[in-house]
């Protein structure tokens, strides 16, 4: 039996396959005993799994439910009264059937927001997650760890706006309507291009890299005006911008922008672009990085703590790329061959120490 | 509760009673009528009626069978009525009708450290099963998730998913074996 149709019908069995595949799959089963005996071991083996799950199916919240209709019906006996409690039991049966809606949605992830003045679409990316989607006018997002993407539900219309908390990397569709990202400090906005923009609020820079074409960011870009200022940024270049670290700032408010210590745009070559760009096929690529920049990132990539035990690792540089590293565990050993640290990992919780050698340069 | 197999008997239970037999049987149930429906919030709504019937005609009933037998013939005869009504041909099914598997309805109560066993051992068989394959399986299985929403959520592409179901269901097929499946179907 070739590979395909035991994907078919696997899918079949496990309820994944649409209209056509489940006709074909159907017709496979029926027609071939090869296809049957398959089928049949592996509805088995799906049943089997159901098993092993303690609590998958709970008896307790069964029983309750049963005992709150046995209560109500109780209140009145006789022939009728059983007639419509077996009516009711139908329209039961049918009530669970239109609620068991095709598609699920985790509700942390994407919800409807509906206040009296707009509605918008909210996808919250957990950490540990990255998030692909397609905005309704055709636009490719991806949505890095514990970011957050709104945009209004008529978004498309008239306008094409969409509000960023974290990092995520556009791929514009083209048309009339203008594309803008809102962050909580600047704008980034144009038509038909390829960026990505850093935006974390828990960071203490924002950067927009762009691919392809040119997008223009509003904001405040110096310390001395109080006027919002326009710079653009061409294909391949990034805009970086810095504040001054310390504990004042670590919640930055719209109206605060006095920390700015650095302001720049830079020209990059395309390995360079990947070091903006490459988490979005899991690939990370430091070069140069500071330990202070990169544990952030695989916090938010991992969905782990990270703890510097020597403050001055902060300030240690690493060059590297790990691409489909899929545990932290697997990423932190790569690192420990070529810098003198140690980690201990408890949990979620990870403590990274310097490793005193004894030929260290303080010696 | 009475296990009288009696004809003249009436089977009875008061509440406490009542609410031991629904605990216990209410799971193993919902699995068999799941075997029939491969549908688990229709099955589950199938063994709430199943025991709510026994529980309304409280008194009123006499079967030759024990309960647990009585209620598993039960539960297959609403299942082969759903299907019939929904008009939906379930392949497995008519496996079963053609081998005359339906008429081994379980007469007796299964042996609660069997069933222990075998989960054990099916949760072992699913803890073999490589990472990445293993929470794929789990997330389609426990979770409800399509295969499109695992795909998103662990960033990879829906064929890859689909590889893992089908890796993950061949790797238990094997090393659970097909004699576990007819104990299964015995036991429940």
């Amino acid at each position: 039996m070739k590979e395909i149709d035991k994907v078919l019908i696997t899918k079949y069995v496990t309820r994944q396959a649409n209209e056509e595949e489940v006709a074909l799959a159907k017709y496979l089963i029926s027609t071939s005993e090869i296809h049957e005996e398959f089928y049949i071991q592996v509805y088995e083996s799906w049943q089997q799994s159901l098993h092993y799950k303690i609590g998958y199916i709970d008896s307790e919240k069964a029983y309750t439910e049963f005992m709150h209709k046995s209560n109500t019906r109780d209140s009145g006996k006789g022939i009728i009264k059983q007639m419509s409690w077996r009516k009711l039991s139908i329209a039961a049966v049918l009530l669970v059937l239109c609620a068991v809606s095709p598609y699920y949605f985790d509700k942390r992830q994407f919800k409807v927001n509906s206040t009296s003045e707009m509605a918008f679409s909210e996808i919250k990316v957990p950490k540990g997650f990255v998030r692909k989607l397609v905005l309704p006018d055709g636009t490719k997002v991806s949505v890095n760890a514990g970011s957050t993407l709104k945009y209004n539900i008529d978004f498309g219309k008239k306008t094409r706006t969409v509000h960023l908390s974290g990092e995520a990397y556009f791929d514009i569709a083209k048309g009339d309507v203008p594309f803008i990202v809102n962050t909580d400090n600047y704008t980034i906005r144009d038509i038909g291009t390829v960026f990505n923009v850093k935006a974390y609020s828990d960071d203490l820079s924002f950067e927009t890299m762009v691919v392809e074409g040119e997008v223009q960011i509003e904001g405040k870009l110096t310390i001395d005006s109080d006027k919002p200022q326009k710079v653009s940024v061409k294909k391949q270049q990034v805009f970086k911008l810095n504040y001054a670290s310390g504990e004042t700032v670590q919640n930055l408010s719209a109206n605060d922008f006095s920390d700015i210590i650095e302001v720049k745009v830079q020209k990059l070559t395309p390995s360079q672009v990947e070091e903006y760009a490459g988490w979005t096929e899991d690939l990370l690529v430091f070069e140069g990085k500071s330990f202070h920049e990169i544990i952030k990132i695989m916090e938010r990539r991992y969905d782990v703590d990270i703890v510097l035990e020597d403050s001055n690792l902060r300030n240690y540089e690493y060059t590297g790329s790990f691409r489909n590293i899929d545990s932290v565990e697997k990423a932190l050993k790569i690192m420990k061959e070529t810098t003198d640290i140690e980690y201990n990992k408890k949990g979620r919780e990870i403590t990274i120490r310097r490793i005193d050698n004894l030929n260290d340069e303080g010696l | 509760m009475n296990h009288n197999h009696s004809e003249f008997k009436f089977w009875n239970a008061d509440v406490k009673e009542f609410e031991l037999l629904f605990k216990s049987h209410y799971v193993k149930l919902t699995f068999y009528a799941n075997k029939f429906l491969n549908d688990i919030d229709i099955s589950k709504e199938i063994a709430s009626e199943a025991l709510t019937f026994l529980w309304e005609k409280r008194g009123s009933l006499s079967f030759t069978t024990s309960v647990t037998a009585y209620l598993y013939k039960m539960v297959q005869n609403k299942c082969l009525n759903y299907l019939k009504h929904q008009r939906i041909e379930n392949e497995y099914v008519s496996y079963m009708i053609r081998n005359k598997l339906l008429d081994e309805v379980p007469e007796h109560e299964t042996n609660p450290y069997h069933e222990k066993e075998l989960a054990e051992q099916i949760r072992k068989a699913i803890d073999t099963l490589p990472e990445k394959c293993k929470l794929v399986f789990e997330m389609s299985r426990f979770e409800y998730l399509k295969n499109r929403e695992i795909a998103e959520k662990l960033n990879i592409s829906q064929n890859t998913v689909e590889r893992h179901i089908t890796i993950a269901i061949e790797k238990l097929r094997i090393s659970l074996g097909y004699t576990i499946s007819i104990l299964i179907a015995m036991a429940q």
